[in-house]
């Protein structure tokens, strides 16, 4: 590609992603902003004011709501890195009805499985914990994983870890040596997609938590229905922070020509 | 079934009613589960309240925190912890879920509440109580004033304690107005055919476009008795026709000539941005509060028809299965306080009204109300009390709900 091309495209993308966020940004500081006036009459910190105090919740709910993500990314590479690998590179009965099984949380509205699932996890006293939000948030974050992981594996080839095992390597030393080094990009936008949709979670955490689990938004929410667009600008500025940090951490393995974005041509 | 078994099954059933009888007596007495207030104040010192309240709006959540949350812990050791909600349905919600799993301890000490979700709960039988007529304070509300007895019509038995007192008002912007709004319905109906565009009303089944129609109802009928005992769907077939005859009328000229009806949060911000002239709610003090907080130019103000606005009080209820009700009741009585009533009402905290006569509180009390200076765009606390109608009961409100949906929505 062209160098020119290349800052165009780069120009365009950081448009596309940070654009919408300059009114947020503005709204964020601004108070008495009323049409006509394209830009606020007047500025004020008393939105981040609030966000810092106590009272807005928005400190814990994020520390919360950290907690919560890391675990569940973690517990989706567990169950899924395995699942993903069955359903790429070995065919057996019964695969399509898995496969189809691992979808449906994305086509079933969340609040409709969360209803009876909240009436099991009574019983299982995982209401109101820290465990029982972590697992209801791993529903829909699984097939994400599994999706994007079994197109990671489907080009990806078995024949490095068979030399690897020929050559004397433990099972150990083949997945870390071999295996990981060649689904990492892939594992990395997957391990992106589990945590940005925990983070997003707000009637199942609202539920299975049962109000004693604040997250981030939990805060946020009510704001959105609210009136006051300062302090919804200002909570939803903190709320995609992480977003755009992992979405940068990330970016090096995004672009690079890696199995990733075959995966997604395959998809 | 032998003689002898149903004598002894007779015995055993006297027996249990006999107990069931001892213990409603007891609970009579209110309190449930304790011998007194010192007995609440004891088990409630110490603990954490789990209150589940709309969280909205920063500056209820942090007055909620400061006045109450601060002071019941300084005073009774009690912890607040607000949950804050985007409807007050889902911890209605939550309750019901619990109470089909059987789950006796649930999490949810104390509900900001009123109208349809007290009604829910109560006549599912998930309310902790009766308590709101024992604790110390419900010595100064007036248990007589139906608009306490009743919430929406529906008795409320000392199952929630009133926290606020809410009246309908219409915001106006002046800059398209003008100092005189139309102040009864046949000159708003005037002022929208001359004024295309800029009034409309939120979409029912939004609470506040529903009391909207329901000022119609009581206009069309000269008042309000009609809609206040039980449903009769002769009294409602008399009135309704000339109910969305109106609106009907006034819909071409509505706010996108009425194709359309917004929901209430939108309208708040389409009156800051003048798309509309009008909006209405239920806080006498919002616009006040929002001209304060800049959410709302300088420009705008309130009235209320000249036939008067309907007014409801709010409350706080305490769930069957609340881990701790003694808790809940320590905040609820607080908020009952003269200390609290009296943050409540001040225009540059909370800008409330209070559910109480303040000649109940002490002299110095009265001195202080007396002395708030009002914003503006508030009225004065007697302009709102002689006007105020109560609501209809909400089998009405259900009625004229439906209705509106099928002939003015759907017309």
């Amino acid at each position: 590609m062209p160098k020119s091309v290349r800052w165009f495209a780069l120009i365009v993308i950081v448009l596309a992603v940070f654009g919408p966020m300059i009114p947020q940004l503005m709204w964020s500081f601004a108070t008495r902003w009323f049409f006509p006036n394209l830009l606020p009459p007047q500025w004020s910190l008393e939105s981040w004011e609030y966000i810092i105090t106590p009272s807005s919740r928005v400190a814990e709910g994020f520390m919360n709501s950290l907690k919560i993500a890391i675990i569940v990314s973690l517990l989706s590479i567990l169950v899924g890195l395995p699942a993903s690998r069955a359903l790429a590179l070995h065919n057996f009965k019964g695969k399509a009805v898995i496969e189809w099984l691992l979808m449906v949380p994305i086509i079933v509205p969340g609040i409709v499985s969360t209803m009876g699932i909240h009436l099991v996890f009574i019983r299982l006293g995982l209401t109101n914990t820290f465990l029982g939000v972590s697992l209801v948030h791993l529903i829909p974050c699984i097939p994400y994983m599994v999706l994007v992981m079994s197109s990671v594996f489907a080009n990806y080839g078995t024949e490095l870890e068979d030399t690897a095992r020929t050559l004397g390597a433990n099972p150990l030393q083949v997945f870390w040596h071999v295996t990981l080094p060649g689904i990492l990009p892939g594992l990395m936008v997957a391990t992106m997609f589990t945590f940005l949709i925990s983070w997003g979670q707000y009637v199942t955490t609202l539920l299975i938590g049962g109000g004693t689990i604040i997250t981030l938004p939990m805060v946020l929410f009510p704001f959105l229905q609210g009136i006051n667009f300062s302090a919804a600008a200002a909570i939803s500025l903190v709320f995609v922070a992480p977003a755009i940090l992992v979405l940068v951490l990330t970016s090096r393995q995004l672009g690079e020509e890696s199995s990733v974005m075959g995966g997604f041509g395959r998809l | 079934m032998s003689l002898k078994r149903l004598l002894m099954l007779s015995i055993f059933v006297f027996a249990l009613s006999l107990s069931i009888g001892i213990v409603a007596g007891q609970d009579d007495e209110g309190l449930p589960g304790f011998d007194s207030w010192e007995d609440v104040l004891a088990a409630a010192e110490g603990t954490t309240v789990n209150w589940f309240m709309w969280g909205g709006s920063d500056t209820i959540n942090t007055n909620v925190d400061t006045d109450i949350g601060e002071r019941v812990l300084e005073l009774y050791g009690v912890t607040l912890n607000r949950v804050p909600l985007v409807d007050t349905a889902d911890a209605v919600n939550q309750v019901l879920d619990e109470s089909a799993a059987g789950v006796d301890e649930g999490t949810i000490d104390l509900i900001w509440i009123n109208g349809e979700n007290f009604q829910t709960l109560k006549t599912a039988d998930l309310l902790y109580g009766p308590w709101a007529e024992s604790i110390p304070n419900a010595e100064f509300v007036n248990w007589d004033d139906p608009a306490l007895a009743f919430d929406f019509g529906f008795a409320v038995d000392g199952y929630e304690s009133p926290w606020g007192h809410a009246q309908f008002v219409m915001e106006y912007n002046t800059a398209l107005v003008g100092d005189e709004p139309p102040t009864t319905f046949e000159d708003l109906q005037t002022w929208i055919h001359d004024n295309p565009g800029l009034f409309t009303y939120p979409a029912i089944p939004d609470f506040t476009g529903s009391v909207f129609v329901r000022h119609v109802f009581y206009w069309v009928a000269g008042g309000p008795d009609p809609f206040l005992g039980e449903f009769d769907q002769d009294v409602f077939d008399e009135f309704a026709p000339l109910v969305w005859e109106y609106l009907n009328d006034i819909e071409p000229d509505l706010w996108r000539s009425g194709e359309t009806y917004p929901d209430a949060t939108v309208m708040d911000n389409m009156i800051a941005n003048q798309e509309v002239a009008y909006n209405m709610g239920y806080g006498p003090a919002g616009a006040a509060l929002n001209i304060v907080e800049g959410i709302y130019p300088d420009t705008i103000r309130t009235f209320v028809f000249d036939t008067g606005t309907i007014s409801n009080n709010n409350f706080v209820t305490i769930p069957f299965n609340a881990p701790n009700p003694a808790g809940a009741m320590v905040i609820a009585n607080y908020m009952l306080s003269e200390e609290f009533q009296g943050a409540m009402l001040d225009p540059d905290r909370w800008g409330w009204l209070s559910p109480i006569d303040p000649t109940v509180y002490s002299q110095d009390f009265q001195d202080m109300v007396n002395g708030f200076e009002l914003h503006p765009a508030t009225l004065p606390p007697d302009v709102l009390a002689s006007n105020a109608l109560p609501e209809p009961g909400s089998d009405w409100v259900t009625a004229m709900e439906q209705g509106w949906i099928e002939n003015v929505l759907e017309n």
